[in-house]
């Protein structure tokens, strides 16, 4: 491919990401509102306890925790119009014109991953900044990073499987799966193995293949006996990894295989 | 030079063999009528032509381009409307034109410019999910129109239109036509319509090409009355004389304008009559036949073997 044509699908990819995050203005600054509201009024609260113990305690993990979700069912809801709009008509319209596949698909991705993530990273450091950036070392940005790594990872995922099935109720049902039952469901055996003596040096790499998946889990296995098998960085450059392969392997679906009748 | 090339394309959608076999070409500036039943391919093949669908065997070939691979170089040459238009739901006419136009280069004015065109210059602010079908096939229309495009590929373009719109599309086409030189693909199974702005059609049936290529040599081929419609100085002595060659079928004289209905098969004897006459002949245009007579021998003759 000539670099004329690269340049005219990079300046295409940016018109059509214009029009898809204008689509889905409303949405998004309502989530944006709210969570900015919820960690501006967080930090207010307990800035004094998290400025005296200069660590966050189990009230601002709380609220951390549902903003979380916030954002969970944000990616889900993103990643389900994705494919509500390669079925409902939007894909048709927009396919019609001089518009790749590859430059539709990556323009919904940038609104399904990047958009809620980067507005869920500003909604929770720009009010502890703004209050006193003390505070952000005091929170420490672990949980919430390994969070939207976790979330990028989901969303790529959904991404996938938005081009491949094309079903908004596929993508809704999957994502709520992978995200609020799966985690816990296959924490289950963890708890159960980790006592059984000798089993627990054995399950190393299932935890780490777990966590790489699920990084926001991170904390749950801080404290386990063997301690977690990969730091916080080593965790979210493996989390991004795979989020770049579902990415990648969604582009390539969009090249080869998509279809929209 | 063909614009659109298709050779032995084929097409399955689960255990439906949609396309079979189909071939056609159509030069440029041609408009050329895709023709057959319901569930003889024709939105198939003209989405495969768009870039929308993949073809599982064969070869396609727009602007000597695969719109498969190269479906936005393609594009950016060609205007589509289809069939059954989809919007994105609670999106505004003037937002899906601005951008649908900015993805080609040009500006909202040229947008509005071609909303004016077909009438839609009052709806800009409604949402899609407000228009009537009629106005939304409009809005397909502009869509189609944006960019000024040299191929335009319509699926059942006056589908869901009253009289007068239908007749004022038609019109669009003819003018864009012999203005422009637009090169038209139009599928429709209101064949009448189509013989008013087609010189050129591609029969299909089952998943299969029947037959292709001008209507004067389908005519000729297929022995289905041809119009031509002769320019001269001395209209009613050429009539009487035309009048009476048995291949002649009829003759009506408009002003300085005769059209003369003949034999298909007739077609070449005509012109060399014409020649040999030695009245004074401005100019000598086939402007059609009766479509649905070729259709259908179209279809029984291959049918038949």
């Amino acid at each position: 491919m000539d670099a004329s044509r690269i340049k005219r699908q990079l300046k295409r990819l940016y018109v059509y990401q214009r029009y898809v995050h204008g689509s889905l203005v409303g949405g998004l600054i309502i989530a944006l509102f709210v969570l900015v509201l919820v960690h501006t009024a967080a930090a207010v609260f307990m800035a004094p306890q998290l400025l005296l113990s200069a660590q966050a305690g189990p009230g601002f993990y709380i609220v951390t925790g549902t903003t979380g979700l916030i954002l969970v069912f944000l990616v889900v809801f993103l990643a389900g119009a994705f494919a509500g709009d390669i079925s409902g008509g939007g894909a048709q319209l927009f396919l019609s014109q001089p518009l790749s596949r590859e430059a539709y698909v990556a323009a919904w991705m940038i609104a399904v991953l990047a958009t809620p993530t980067l507005l869920y990273l500003l909604s929770f450091t720009l009010p502890l900044l703004i209050l006193d950036p003390a505070l952000l070392g005091a929170v420490g940005v672990t949980g919430t990073g390994l969070l939207a790594v976790e979330v990028v990872e989901v969303g790529a995922l959904l991404s996938l499987i938005a081009v491949a099935s094309k079903s908004r109720a596929a993508v809704v049902v999957l994502g709520l799966f992978l995200e609020l039952l799966l985690p816990w469901v296959l924490l289950v055996p963890f708890i159960v193995l980790v006592s059984v003596p000798g089993v627990g040096q054995r399950l190393t790499w299932a935890v780490t293949a777990y966590l790489v998946l699920f990084p926001s889990k991170y904390t749950l296995f801080a404290t386990a006996p063997t301690g977690p098998p990969l730091t916080p960085t080593q965790l979210a450059a493996a989390g991004l990894a795979v989020a770049a392969l579902y990415a990648a392997l969604t582009l390539l679906y969009a090249r080869y295989r998509l279809e929209v009748k | 030079m063909d614009v659109i090339e298709v050779r032995g394309l084929a097409k399955r959608f689960g255990r439906v063999q949609a396309l079979r076999d189909v071939t056609f070409a159509v030069p440029r500036g041609r408009v050329a009528g895709l023709l057959g039943p319901n569930g003889s391919g024709k939105t198939t093949t003209l989405k495969i032509l768009v870039g929308l669908l993949r073809r599982d065997w064969g070869e396609v070939r727009v602007f000597g381009m695969d719109p498969w691979l190269l479906g936005p170089e393609v594009r950016e040459k060609m205007g589509v409307l289809h069939e059954k238009p989809l919007y994105p739901r609670g999106a505004r006419v003037s937002t899906l034109l601005r951008y649908a136009a900015r993805l080609r280069g040009y500006s909202y004015s040229d947008a509005l410019r071609v909303a004016r065109l077909v009438g839609i210059e009052g709806l800009l602010g409604y949402t899609v999910s407000a228009l009537s079908r009629g106005y939304l096939q409009r809005l397909g229309i502009a869509l189609a129109l944006l960019g000024d495009p040299e191929l335009l590929v319509l699926d059942e373009p006056t589908a869901n239109l009253d009289p007068l719109a239908r007749a004022e599309l038609l019109r669009l086409i003819k003018v864009l036509h012999r203005d422009l030189g637009v090169t038209v693909l139009v599928s429709s199974h209101i064949i009448p319509e189509l013989a008013d702005v087609c010189d050129y059609a591609v029969f299909i049936s089952g998943g299969v090409t029947l037959d292709w290529g001008s209507l004067e040599e389908l005519n000729r081929k297929y022995g289905v009355v041809s119009v031509y419609e002769v320019s001269t100085p001395r209209p009613r002595e050429l009539a009487r004389e035309l009048i009476s060659l048995d291949y002649v079928y009829g003759v009506d004289v408009h002003g300085g304008l005769l059209r003369v209905r003949v034999a298909g098969e007739a077609s070449p004897e005509l012109l060399n009559v014409l020649a040999e006459m030695g009245v004074d002949i401005e100019s000598v245009r086939h402007v059609g036949g009766e479509l649905g007579q070729l259709y259908s021998k179209v279809v029984t003759q291959e049918a038949a073997g």
